[in-house]
């Protein structure tokens, strides 16, 4: 059981307060998705987490993510990526129902070091 | 260029020449055999054979969720065409076909025109659970012709075809998560990656292996830093007890399978979904 917390404590110590993704908590934990997010909803509601939505560039040879808001209408209804444009793409702007939104949350309460 | 006849012709060129010569007991170039299938079969017959072996073809997986049930077998798709209904398990089971058009300028005609072809849909559904499977095509619209042709513009098939059955069934489509599943599959052995994508906090990284080192298996220190993270479309070589098809690609964070080569197994797809699935907490 302390060996399973240690390595917990060194893979919080890993995270990037700044962005946590529900993925890094459900591995983290070793548990399953629901359980994951629902911690990151308890730590919204308690206040240690903020709650973003991210967009990422569609070509496969990029995946940049180009943007990043507080709420998903933020996020803006055209999006494009500057790689793709830069290295001429045939695809570089997208509306944002072509895209995937990936949620993350930021850590704003307390303070740990970043690894 | 695009009379039914040519466009039938295209979607058996999609499957393997090993399948088509098995059906129509015939020897010779694929070319050849696919001329004496149209020759001597009904287009029926041929739907039913695409039907029949959709698990043979390049294709893309998608596996959502939605808000509430959807019930595929009542929804109607208005450039879709209906040639199978069925069960697969739990699951009802529909495959159409989609008429795409490819742009392209004709140096010889010197004009702008479009090669179309049939792009076979499977749609699985439980409930809240869609599954879309999508051919992907694979050659290139030079490849059609004997002079020079220039591609136009790129169509965005896969996005088409999604959006048309998002509206549809008049919901959302919810990518399904598969990251704990792939990783078990990963952790335990049966897959390993050769051009692996990840997300950290403020970039992504992309490791594309030398020769045919794998990831796990070369780095097994970053390995378990590469766990704690979102895993985005990546490479894998399969390494399982199963005999299916032994590379394909997997976005886990969208549950996005693409397996672009023909599978030996009837349904390569649904079996690494099933193995996936049955791991993914």
């Amino acid at each position: 059981m302390r060996d399973l917390i240690s390595k917990s404590e060194i893979a919080v110590r890993k995270l990037n307060p700044k962005r946590i993704y529900v993925e890094n908590i459900r591995a983290i934990l070793n548990t399953n998705q629901r359980i994951a997010q629902f911690v990151c909803d308890i730590a919204v509601r308690l206040g240690y987490f903020e709650k973003h939505y991210s967009v990422e560039c569609k070509n496969d040879s990029c995946g940049k993510l180009i943007k990043t808001a507080d709420s998903l209408e933020g996020l803006g209804r055209k999006l494009h990526c500057d790689i793709c444009e830069d290295n001429h793409e045939e695809l570089y702007e997208w509306s944002i129902e072509q895209l995937n939104v990936f949620i993350y949350y930021s850590y704003v309460k307390g303070s740990y070091e970043i690894a | 260029m695009n009379s039914q006849e040519q466009m039938y012709k295209r979607l058996l060129d999609s499957l393997p020449v090993n399948k088509l010569k098995e059906w129509s007991n015939q020897t010779g170039t694929k070319n050849e055999v696919i001329e004496h299938i149209y020759d001597h079969e009904t287009i029926q017959s041929i739907n039913n054979y695409i039907s029949m072996n959709f698990g043979h073809l390049h294709q893309s997986g998608f596996l959502f969720t939605t808000q509430t049930a959807v019930n595929i077998g009542n929804t109607v798709f208005p450039t879709f065409s209906n040639i199978y209904n069925g069960n697969s398990g739990n699951f009802q089971e529909r495959i159409y076909l989609k008429t795409i058009q490819l742009p392209y300028y004709d140096s010889e005609s010197d004009s702008r025109e479009t090669l179309n072809f049939f792009v076979p849909i499977r749609i699985l559904n439980n409930g809240r659970v869609v599954r879309i499977f999508i051919h992907t095509i694979g050659r290139n619209v030079k490849s059609y012709f004997d002079h020079e042709v220039f591609p136009t513009g790129r169509v965005s098939i896969e996005d088409d075809i999604l959006e048309e059955v998002r509206i549809a069934i008049g919901q959302e489509l919810i990518p399904k998560d598969i990251n704990s599943g792939v990783k078990h599959l990963w952790r335990n052995d049966y897959i390993d990656g050769y051009l692996v994508k990840n997300k950290r906090a403020l970039s992504l990284k992309t490791e594309v292996m030398d020769e045919n080192n794998t990831f796990k298996d070369s780095y097994p220190d970053e390995f378990e830093d590469l766990m704690l993270t979102p895993l985005r479309r990546t490479k894998f070589r399969y390494n399982g007890p199963d005999e299916i098809v032994a590379k394909f690609d997997i976005n886990a964070s969208v549950g996005h399978i693409v397996i672009n080569r023909h599978s030996e197994g009837d349904n390569d797809m649904d079996t690494l979904i099933n193995l996936i699935l049955a791991n993914n907490a």
